[in-house]
């Protein structure tokens, strides 16, 4: 599916296109950043890192995540994938997260 | 949806810059000025205008204070819901009493949380808060607003939305964007180095403000990564991703119990009373600990857990205001006997990290060169965002003008209501801070009302006058509201000596920095907005006479 040259694009579907791409980014991000924050955290902690040092690590990994994914799902071209990535990727590590808490209490 | 990446890089710094860019100037400038929150603070409270003191003698100061405390009522009733039963009148059971202050601060904040009998959650404390004098422990009025500590620098990080925390959200989104657009900026130019060196004000507007808006963005480009970066670390775990608190609770309790296994520190009380021994002591003892450990210092925090119980103990932490990173170097003592129990183990690595990217943003060090280059990093920032507001509007102005569109209109009345609007709005609290009755019920109420009014007219007044900008023309506001600066920045000073005496002379002479440089810093502004508002004036009538002389071909 090869997109046609912005300005060509009937505005009404462009501005649909970059509310998708908008929300995408935003919400699609913040569920990818949390599943990185949780994982990093539990797999930090399960290092035998203190919990407040993996918390911090995992906000710092997290929120550098969430700034990358942010700049991708703008830049990227198809929204749909932006969505099935972030989603796919972000609600399995935070699954993994619940994971790894279960085993170490 | 774009046809490449530097595209899509430069889409999301226009727009999101636009939409976003009027939080972040808010958060820079104010927190630029909260650098000298304290400063602040002892301008807008005259009875506060004493020096910085050390924290006073437990024994003979602290001590009868805390006694002294009580929740208020509007607290007791606000907690009323969250209890079984009656609400006692008088709250005995003391979980903690502590004392917080820092080398810049001349009044001592108390807190003192109560257990609560039958409380529905009863780990869930009602809090007491009391300002006084360190000198002799007088209660001084802890209702007046410190304009500084306590609304600049939370409008910084929450624009003062409190319902349910949207400011401080709104302000993250918009630091998160801050790092976005930061890279994606460097993506659209990539001529970093030169972009150093270059400042064409003799150049077409358009030019010199890109150049501006290039040269702020990387002069200080470490600067406004490391703010951004470390204000939403210092949130995270508690605001955008508080997963120890929600989804991770369960390791975190996990995590506590360890720790007090390890540190020894009781979580409970024992349900034994217990006398306290003195605390003095245990300060002087703790002071003594970290001189041998090359770590000399004043104590910034004391607190005193589980009181009148034998589990209570003493911690005592330092101000660190000799290095950036935020320490602690807590050591505890039994509170019944003053028995060293712990002293808090060197920082881990990562906690070396952590202690050094929040101090860098909280800044509790002593150095006062340093404080001023934050002020301008803020200030820079600010710059940067102004400038880009001006770029986007000068350069869609005349297009704008020939399609009949008001979006260049409208964009430049916010610009202006951010720029220079806010300036004045913080003048307006100064100004009702000094000509508000003294005795007047809720006037730290009243001072917020007229920060927000100044706002809301100067955003009229940049909306009414703005009709040029729709003919590609510029908004004789920037210039009126300048000329308002500095009348009113004036004006602020002119107030603090009529009501308080303190005249620059005086302040000056006898070294008193915190409301001498307010004064000082008030002045600087008034003059930087004049020259501002000349310069405005002469290149608008530049610009009227060209324009009238190429009317006629027009019509």
């Amino acid at each position: 599916m090869s997109q046609p040259p912005a300005t060509l694009a009937p505005p009404r579907s462009r501005r649909l296109q970059i509310l998708l791409r908008v929300l995408a980014a935003i919400l699609g991000g913040y569920v990818f950043a949390w599943g990185t924050v949780a994982l990093a955290t539990s797999l930090l902690f399960a290092a035998r890192l203190d919990f407040h040092d993996a918390e911090f690590l995992g906000a710092f990994i997290g929120l550098i995540a969430y700034v990358l994914v942010f700049l991708w799902s703008i830049a990227t071209q198809r929204v749909l994938r932006v969505g099935l990535v972030l989603l796919g990727l972000g609600l399995p590590m935070a699954a993994a997260a619940s994971f790894v808490q279960s085993l170490l209490t | 949806m774009f046809n490449s990446f530097r595209q899509a890089m430069a889409w999301l710094h226009t727009w999101f810059g636009l939409v976003l860019g009027f939080v972040l100037m808010a958060a820079f400038f104010f927190g630029a000025l909260s650098v000298f929150d304290r400063e602040i603070d002892r301008w807008a409270i005259p009875a506060t205008r004493i020096e910085a003191q050390p924290m006073p003698s437990f024994e003979h100061v602290l001590r009868p204070a805390f006694e002294r405390m009580q929740p208020l009522q509007a607290d007791i009733d606000a907690m009323r819901a969250r209890v079984n039963g009656p609400m006692p009148t008088h709250f005995d059971q003391v979980a903690s009493w502590s004392a917080y202050t820092t080398h810049r601060d001349p009044v001592l904040a108390l807190y003192a949380g109560y257990k609560v009998p039958n409380a529905k959650d009863p780990e869930e404390l009602i809090w007491a808060y009391a300002t006084i004098d360190p000198r002799d422990g007088s209660v001084l009025p802890d209702d007046r607003l410190k304009i500084g500590s306590g609304f600049f620098f939370p409008l910084h990080y929450g624009l003062t939305l409190d319902w349910k925390n949207l400011g401080i959200w709104i302000v993250g989104f918009s630091a998160l964007v801050m790092l976005a657009a930061l890279i994606s900026g460097v993506v659209m130019h990539r001529k970093l180095f030169r972009e150093f060196f270059t400042f064409r004000p003799g150049k077409a507007r358009l030019r010199s403000v890109l150049d501006l808006h290039n040269l702020t963005g990387v002069v200080a480009l470490p600067f406004h990564f490391f703010f951004a970066l470390t204000g939403l670390l210092i949130f995270a775990g508690t605001y955008y991703f508080p997963v120890g608190h929600t989804q991770l609770h369960d390791l975190h309790d996990l995590h506590e119990r360890m720790e007090a296994q390890e540190t020894g520190l009781p979580h409970q009380r024992a349900g034994v009373p217990a006398e306290l021994a003195s605390v003095d002591a245990m300060v002087a003892q703790a002071r003594h600990r970290w001189e041998a450990n090359a770590k000399a210092g004043d104590v910034g925090f004391l607190v005193v857990q589980h009181v009148g119980d034998s589990n209570g103990y003493v911690s005592v932490y330092r101000a660190g205001t000799d290095r950036i990173a935020l320490v602690g170097d807590g050591i505890h003592f039994k509170g019944s006997s003053g028995a060293l129990i712990r002293e808090d183990p060197a920082a881990t690595p990562v906690a070396r990290m952590s202690e050094f990217l929040t101090g860098l943003h909280l800044q509790h060090f002593r150095h006062w060169l340093l404080r001023w280059l934050y002020v301008l990093g803020g200030l820079t920032g600010a710059v940067c965002i102004a400038t880009g507001f001006i770029f986007f509007v000068e350069k869609r102005k005349r297009q704008h003008a020939l399609q009949g569109s008001q979006g260049a209109r409208i964009v430049d009345a916010l610009a202006v209501t951010t720029v220079t609007g806010m300036v004045l709005a913080t003048l307006g609290i100064l100004i009702a801070n000094r000509l508000l009755p003294e005795a007047l019920p809720g006037r730290g109420d009243w001072e917020r009302y007229a920060f927000w009014a100044v706002w809301a007219v100067a955003l009229v007044h940049a909306g009414l006058r703005g009709a040029p900008v729709a003919r590609g023309l510029a908004n004789p506001a920037w210039r009126e509201q300048a000329w308002a600066i500095a009348v009113l920045a004036v004006a602020a000073v002119l107030l603090n000596w009529i009501t308080t005496g303190d005249h620059l002379l005086r302040t000056l002479a006898r070294g008193y920095w915190p409301v001498a440089g307010v004064d000082l810093f008030l002045l600087a502004s008034a003059l930087v907005a004049a020259l501002a508002a000349r310069r405005i004036g002469a290149r608008a009538r530049v610009q009227h006479r060209k324009t009238s002389r190429a009317e006629p071909a027009h019509v």
